[in-house]
């Protein structure tokens, strides 16, 4: 008889053990339902942060206790691959019930992959049955009336969140108090400045490196959006005499391209310095680093700040062996005499918006169930628990947000940010590849706009053609759906639903399409003074 | 004999009738559909009922839902609008294909002839007054007009034209939609407040705009309008009307800034 080595046996018994979990895995939902009548329902979504995916796993358990039969499944995936997993699943045929609709997921189409729910959210939530939100149209009991889940092209709605966000610092408390002997924090750039001075004396004199801000590629883009935007507020506003408010970013960069403004313009000279200056604050090595690796920086006491969004607060906190407190991001003031001059005032926040609502599947096995599980994480009651276990603030109305969530509050007092050059993919490729000149050991504003300007006019072109394309697209895309309302309002004339949505569709495509046709005049002007 | 007789003609008015239904209802699940941007069931349920000029009509246009994603649902759809239109160019099924082969023409070929859709366009107007397809030419008449690049004349001619057609139109969409085409370009090619100014105000004293974004850009669009134009009054007004609308809004408190000043120089006054 051959023998068999032990090896080789504990190899097969290894992948067999495997499989047969792999198996058993795969199985159980399918075997739940078969043999108890249980049905299972997954919801997928790229919200990591612990605090969210306690509290919709906290949810979950909820529902499960009010419909025995249902077992909720939760499935995290990182923010990477979110698009490339979640395409290969609605192609596979088999995707969760429920998705978080964006980061490439839907892309615009999203009737090719999740049912409309429009025609419920007229409708009372029955879940806010016997509370203040009884007899509520579920859209109405939203902060933003839902308007995070409508596609502005077809004016359906396409699913519910309960995600918002605010950009702030988070501090380290006690090392703020180590190195400044105070806990207050900074509310100018001014004072920001003054502390980065404060924490380098510290570092020199008890021989620590330690840095102002635990940077990451997407902390440095919240910081310096935010900064780089007061520095254009005149210009742009300038360049916008019919409502004397700032342009927006796509005719900002037409602008450009016309000659209204270059990169000599005061107001992008010290938007490059500011930015150097914010970069300086930042850990070296930050535009190559990821969030998590960021994260522990600060966790570990390396840095005594940390810009994320409101989302991120339970990680950041329950992460931190320290007191941490949150503040707005600090910004030039009117009377700073290098930031100042270019400034109409600190930026204004914008009422909180939801984003990422989870869409039902059009593959869903359980469309009704996966509606009624919407329904009930947006209730009040649901809402106000997510809220505080994932210290998200609440997007349903009538909610108080806690003491300690009352920071992330938007603070609308103030003047609406200015345009920045990271708008679109093309300028935002180029700026991400030259911004390490703003970073030390160069730190050079000049060398940065000098650099970028070679190749500015090209990639602005290019994204300006590709939103005229993309504007002519969703013209085409939207026409057979506002031909078969006209049809339908044809026999009802009464429908007052049918015939609203048929007129935001319509007032909707004009804007877009007429503003398609001027930017195309104008380009084509542009290309005709530089053939 | 009688009594048969009756039967057999009551059972088949039932057939008829019934019958009728599902007909009628073919083609409105299958404009339900279209609504929805599902032009595979849309086309599904045209299919079953092609002997009508509506189902015809309701099929091509759900071609026309896939024409992104082959271009022979494209050709396809336009064969079929021209079929619809030369039975019968003056039905509502032959003016919406009318209208639809101009669109496919404006939106699909690669060098469109504008000249002959800005031509079909004036037709369909001149001729079918009030029609709801036939309409919804109006603005987009406009806009072909408005953004060409043309001799500062012959744009003021072009100006002239749409404001002379807006009197014609009789649905509210498209008595809102020609008047802000028109009030955009006289504001972005001419800087020319006080014709855009009525246009807008117009709209938004009949409560035509329902998109909130773009109820906030008009609304500040008339208070500055109404500022620049010294109609303090009309301003104010305005003003007051975009924080109770938008009181979340980023631009909120600069507008309140700028009302309080108009109301400062009122007092002035």
């Amino acid at each position: 008889m051959p023998r068999v080595s032990l090896r080789l046996v504990t190899i097969v018994s290894l992948v067999a053990i495997g499989f047969g979990i792999s198996i058993w895995r795969v199985a159980l939902p399918w075997w739940d339902e078969q043999s108890n009548g249980k049905i299972t329902l997954r919801f997928c979504h790229w919200q990591l942060e612990p605090g969210v995916r306690r509290a919709l796993d906290a949810l979950s358990r909820d529902y499960e206790a009010l419909h025995p039969n249902v077992r909720v499944k939760q499935i995290a995936i990182p923010g990477r691959i979110y698009r490339q997993w979640g395409s290969t699943q609605l192609v596979g045929g088999q995707p969760p019930d429920l998705m978080q609709i964006g980061l490439g997921i839907s892309r615009g189409l999203f009737f090719d992959d999740f049912e409309p729910i429009t025609s419920h959210v007229t409708a009372p939530n029955p879940y806010n049955a016997g509370g203040p939100l009884e007899g509520v149209p579920w859209r109405n009991t939203f902060r933003d009336g839902m308007r995070g889940a409508f596609d502005a092209k077809t004016m359906e709605c396409f699913g519910a969140s309960l995600c918002n966000n605010t950009a702030r610092i988070f501090c380290n408390r006690e090392l703020l108090v180590k190195v400044t002997g105070s806990d207050k924090f900074p509310t100018t750039f001014a004072e920001m400045r003054q502390l980065n001075g404060q924490l380098q004396a510290y570092n020199q004199e008890e021989g620590t490196a330690l840095s102002l801000i635990a940077g990451s590629r997407f902390s440095a883009l919240i910081f310096f959006r935010n900064l780089a935007g007061t520095q254009t507020q005149k210009l742009a506003t300038r360049l916008n005499p019919l409502i004397d408010f700032p342009i927006k970013d796509k005719d900002f960069n037409l602008a450009y391209l016309e000659g209204a403004w270059d990169l000599d313009d005061p107001a992008i000279q010290q938007g490059a310095r500011l930015t150097s200056e914010a970069a300086q604050m930042m850990s070296p090595g930050f535009s190559q680093a990821e969030g998590d690796q960021s994260h522990l920086r600060f966790a570990q006491g390396q840095a005594l700040l940390m810009v994320l969004s409101s989302l991120q607060a339970t990680g950041i906190i329950e992460g931190s062996p320290f007191e941490v407190t949150i503040h707005r991001i600090p910004q030039p003031q009117l009377s700073d005499p290098d930031y100042g001059p270019q400034m109409h005032g600190p930026i204004a926040e914008a009422a909180l918006r939801t984003y990422g609502a989870f869409g039902i599947t059009r593959s869903s096995p359980h469309p009704e169930l996966a509606l009624d599980f919407l329904r009930f994480i947006t209730s009040q009651e649901s809402c106000r628990k997510f809220s505080r276990l994932s210290r998200n603030l609440p997007t349903v109305i009538g909610i108080e947000p806690a003491e300690e969530m009352r920071p992330f509050l938007p603070n609308m007092q103030g003047y609406p940010t200015g345009p920045d050059l990271k708008t679109s993919s093309e300028v935002i490729a180029l700026v991400e590849q030259t911004r390490h000149l703003l970073a030390p050991p160069i730190s050079s504003p000049e060398q940065y706009l000098a650099t970028l300007k070679v190749g500015l006019r090209d990639a602005m072109h290019t994204d300006i053609s590709r939103i005229i394309r993309g504007n002519f697209f969703s013209v085409r895309l939207v026409e057979p759906s506002i031909a078969a309302n006209i049809q339908l309002s044809n026999t009802q004339s009464d429908n007052d639903e049918l015939i609203s949505k048929m007129s935001i569709q319509l007032g909707a495509q004009t804007d877009i399409e007429a503003t398609a046709y001027y930017t195309q005049m104008r380009l084509a002007k542009v290309d005709r003074r530089n053939p | 004999m009688r009594t048969a007789c009756l039967i057999l003609f009551s059972l088949a008015l039932c057939c008829h009738a019934f019958g009728a239904d599902t007909a009628s209802s073919a083609p409105e699940s299958g404009w339900v559909a279209l609504s929805r941007m599902d032009s595979i069931t849309a086309k599904e349920n045209f299919l079953g009922s092609t002997s009508t000029r509506e189902s015809r009509l309701g099929h091509a246009l759900a071609l026309l839902g896939g024409a992104e994603k082959t271009t022979a649902n494209l050709q396809n759809c336009r064969r079929e609008l021209i079929e619809l239109r030369d039975e019968d160019p003056s039905d509502d099924y032959g003016i919406a294909s009318t209208y639809y082969l101009a669109r496919i023409a404006q939106h699909y070929d690669k060098e469109p002839d504008v000249a002959a859709i800005i031509s079909t366009y004036r037709d369909l107007l001149a001729n079918h007054p009030g029609h709801p397809v036939a309409e919804l030419a109006a603005p987009k008449l406009a806009m072909l007009l408005l953004y060409a690049d043309v001799t500062s004349d012959e744009q003021d001619a072009r100006f002239d034209e749409i404001e002379a057609l807006i009197p014609s139109l009789i649905h509210p969409h498209n008595q809102r939609d020609t008047r802000l085409v028109l009030a955009d370009a006289l504001l972005r090619l001419r800087r020319n407040h006080e014709r855009a100014y009525p246009l807008i105000k117009y709209c938004l004293d009949q409560n035509l705009i329902l998109r909130s974004t773009r109820l906030n850009q008009y609304l500040l669009q008339a208070a500055e309008a109404a500022r620049k134009l010294g109609l303090r009054v009309e301003a104010i007004r305005l003003y007051e009307r975009y924080i109770e609308t938008f009181p979340h809004d980023d631009k909120t408190d600069e507008v309140g800034r700028r009302l309080q000043r108009l109301k400062g120089e009122d007092d002035h006054a």
